[in-house]
């Protein structure tokens, strides 16, 4: 290969190498915008809890939690091509929906587990579940039905009333939802951008070594 | 030339970062703590009290004595303080990414997949 060719394949390599640096720069603009909202609906959710709780912290982190999102490295097409990565969840350990976080919080653990939240609405207690499952009871029950449901509504008011002001429950599902895009869209094409990189970078080197021969080692390297 | 047996079993990200910053992560389910006795966790919390060999021993656990590991995210500011180690760091895997903090916001001037574009155009 003479020295002309060794430049041409150079300069392809770094065109390529400068069109995956605009990807990679362009990931990097929307990890730090999407990282910077993170923070942001994390600090509304900690704001929103009493004063000096911190809900979402590594006090309430779940020593026992299993990761619900893993990697999967998928292996190169060809030799000049270079592994796939991708976050996928993970089916047996894959964490609640953000909807129903506060649901699932006793069957599956999640990283981080956040503290039980005071019931802030009627819908949410066990009891009234009970009631509306039993909306269209017997008739010869209808009695003991109706007792059952004031003394479950007294008892209601009645911790209602020993609770006059629940905490609020603070809301991760905002910053859940930021940190699930930057984990599963974003940080796998970046890895993968960054190793496409680094696997051009050897290339131009190897062809400047190479050319630096042809031209009887008057080449400039300009490696460090 | 990386073979299929170095990635295949590498599955999880680990984490190296401030509370917020790990937090976040966490909620979006990539916590994983191994069984027992082991116990070990894929994430390191840094706060003003860490010192430098802590997050440097993290950053070696990481990245050579575990096989399952995949993808290391470092806050920035923390990956300054083991500069010397993320610069020297050549392995395809895992792969290791700065990530901004709440507090210090990414500068690419620190960013060491930019350095490697610096020193490869001479600059």
């Amino acid at each position: 290969m003479s020295v002309q060719d060794s430049t041409d394949t150079i300069d392809l390599l770094l065109e390529h190498y400068l069109t995956l640096l605009d990807e990679y720069t362009t990931l990097r603009a929307t990890l730090n915008t999407l990282q910077a909202d993170l923070y942001h609906s994390l600090a509304r959710a900690n704001f929103s809890a009493d004063r000096g709780i911190r809900y979402y912290g590594q006090d309430y982190y779940d020593e026992r939690m299993q990761a619900g999102r893993r990697l999967r490295i998928m292996p190169a097409a060809g030799p000049d091509e270079n592994p796939t990565f991708a976050v996928v969840s993970h089916p047996s350990s894959s964490p609640p929906p953000p909807q129903n976080q506060d649901k699932d919080d006793d069957d599956q653990p999640i990283s981080p587990s956040p503290p039980p939240a005071a019931p802030t609405s009627d819908s949410q207690s066990p009891a009234n579940t009970d009631s509306t499952t039993h909306l269209n009871p017997p008739k010869d029950a209808d009695a003991d039905a109706d007792k059952v449901a004031d003394a479950q509504q007294q008892q209601q008011q009645q911790q209602e009333e020993q609770q006059p002001s629940p905490p609020p429950n603070p809301d991760p599902t905002t910053a859940q939802g930021h940190a699930i895009r930057a984990v599963e869209g974003l940080v796998p094409r970046l890895a993968a951008v960054s190793a496409r990189m680094a696997a051009v970078e050897v290339q131009v080197r190897r062809e400047r070594k190479r050319r630096g021969k042809g031209m009887g080692g008057v080449e400039l390297d300009f490696e460090v | 030339m990386t073979s299929q047996a170095d990635y295949r079993d590498r599955q999880f990200l680990a984490v190296i970062g401030d509370e917020d910053s790990i937090t976040g992560l966490l909620l979006a389910g990539i916590g994983h703590v191994t069984a027992p006795p082991d116990n070990q966790k894929n994430f390191l919390v840094v706060d003003a009290k860490t010192d430098n060999a802590a997050i440097e021993a993290a950053f070696e656990r990481f990245t050579t004595e575990r096989k399952d590991i995949g993808i290391v995210l470092i806050n920035q500011h923390i990956a300054d303080r083991i500069r010397h180690r993320i610069d020297t760091y050549t392995q395809a895997f895992p792969t290791v990414l700065e990530i901004p903090s709440k507090d210090h916001p990414y500068d690419p001037e620190k960013d060491s997949v930019l350095r490697r574009v610096r020193r490869l155009f001479g600059e």
